[in-house]
């Protein structure tokens, strides 16, 4: 218990704060054992509830017997829901928190048990059945009545339900009432739920993780896909020009060609970026528009922007001279 | 019908890693001009002594456009795997994008419930923790508001 000032109020008398009675230990749950147990006992309450009330409907409903167990069935299932809510509630409303309507709906439980026990007793208590008596004749008119003896057998089997339909009413009350725990319970549904998003946002993680790797890999695929075209337009110009000096080659071998030992080609013709090689990412290029191809023939003009020195040629009117 | 989007998505991507191997795996086609030089040589033996000065930029200009007739056919393959590999691309910007989203809304997700079991944990340890729950009336008798 502490005693701390209110904040806000910094004078007059001080209030008690109330304290939490929370059990962190209860994080960890009850055990297995106990809960097996705590079942256990759940439903053999509601077992002696079945034959009780079925003991009090059997005379008084005139239905099939399969009508005859549902509805025993269904009071059964309403009379431990309502103790043992009337138990839970009752822990809600008597703990600090206090929360909004327990302790209205766990009075309104335990009075819809009362009343729903009494009513049971008091059946049970009154109710006389038809073949229950013996028929005797009293001054030539045929009596029936109940004797002594089955009435008080009556009055016991009332009895009988009323203890055990109480039993087990504090039973399932008393269980609702002693393990409900709701902020363990909603301290371990937090946690669950977290543990399911951290799971999702892990999956979600390692997909992302994998798509980013592959947009790489796409990339890079892009980038070596225009590589390889730059490559392979330079190794067409190196083939291209090294087919055309076998051509001078064979020119000049049978004597024919305009190259002649007066008049050598010293230098051949300048062929513009022959060696440039792209820089960073290429974008792909047209062959017909490519710098990198040059199939001009050596008298051909020039375009605008490029090296007009034409090639030096053999002449034939020099070689004439 | 919820992980609808989740099924698109992995099997787009299932597609694209399938699919980029097989882009990447193609062989760089070969310039053969065995044939090319074998005719070219035949032509320029057969060049006469007059007719040299126009035959060299005429057997030139033979080879030129041979390799550009090679160049152009080889170009239209190239550019069909180029549009392939770009559509790779904005199928694989696009499931990124998906993930991306909902990886962010995840988190948004996870950070709330880290504080729902902060919250939790202070509620049923720390007798300090806010008092969110309302006063019952019994407990505001006599006071003031």
């Amino acid at each position: 218990m502490t005693t701390t000032p209110v904040s806000g109020q910094k004078f007059g008398p001080l209030r008690r704060r109330t304290t939490i009675h929370g059990d962190p230990s209860l994080i960890a749950g009850h055990s297995p054992w106990s809960t097996g147990l705590y079942y256990f006992v759940l439903l053999a309450a509601m077992g002696v509830d079945l034959v009780t009330f079925h003991q009090v409907l059997l005379p008084a409903i005139d239905e099939s017997e399969e009508m005859l167990w549902i509805v025993v069935a269904g009071f059964t299932v309403v009379c431990v829901a309502m103790s043992h809510t009337a138990g839970q509630q009752a822990k809600k409303a008597v703990g600090t928190r206090h929360a909004v309507g327990a302790r209205t709906v766990s009075l309104l439980s335990l009075a819809g048990w009362v009343v729903l026990g009494a009513a049971a007793f008091a059946f049970r208590w009154e109710y006389t059945s038809l073949d229950i008596g013996t028929a005797f004749v009293v001054d030539g008119v045929e009596q029936t009545g109940v004797s002594d003896a089955a009435l008080h057998e009556q009055h016991l089997a009332a009895l009988l339900f009323l203890a055990l339909y109480v039993a087990t009413g504090v039973v399932s009350g008393g269980a609702g009432f002693l393990r409900y725990q709701p902020e363990a319970k909603q301290y371990a549904r937090a946690l669950s739920r977290r543990t399911k998003a951290a799971a999702k946002h892990s999956r979600l993680e390692a997909r992302l993780q994998g798509v980013t790797k592959l947009a790489v890999a796409v990339d890079k695929a892009r980038d070596e896909h225009a590589q390889a075209w730059l490559a392979l337009e330079v190794r067409c110009n190196a083939a291209a020009e090294r087919l055309r000096r076998e051509i001078q080659l064979k020119l000049l071998e049978t004597g024919t060609g305009p190259l002649s030992a007066e008049h050598p080609r010293a230098v051949p013709p300048p062929r513009e970026n022959r060696s440039r090689l792209p820089a960073g990412r290429p974008e792909p290029s047209d062959p017909g528009t490519s710098p990198t191809l040059r199939f001009r023939r050596p008298g051909a003009v020039p375009p605008e922007g490029e090296n007009p020195q034409p090639p030096p040629t053999w002449k034939p009117d020099e070689e004439a001279e | 019908m919820k992980s609808l989007p989740f099924l698109r998505a992995s099997l787009s991507l299932r597609q694209i890693r399938r699919r980029l191997p097989q882009l990447r795996g193609q062989s760089s086609p070969k310039l053969d001009l065995s044939e090319v030089r074998e005719k070219a040589l035949e032509l320029a033996a057969e060049v006469s002594q007059t007719n040299a000065t126009a035959a060299e930029p005429v057997l030139a200009a033979y080879v030129d456009t041979h390799i550009a007739d090679w160049l152009a056919n080889v170009k239209a393959r190239h550019d069909i795997v180029t549009a392939e590999l770009d559509l790779l691309a904005v199928r694989v910007s696009e499931s990124k994008g998906f993930y991306q989203v909902h990886h962010d809304d995840q988190e948004n997700v996870l950070d709330d419930l880290e504080g729902a079991v902060s919250h939790a944990l202070e509620r049923l340890s720390d007798p300090d923790s806010p008092f969110y729950d309302p006063e019952p009336r019994n407990k505001r008798r006599g006071r003031s508001s």
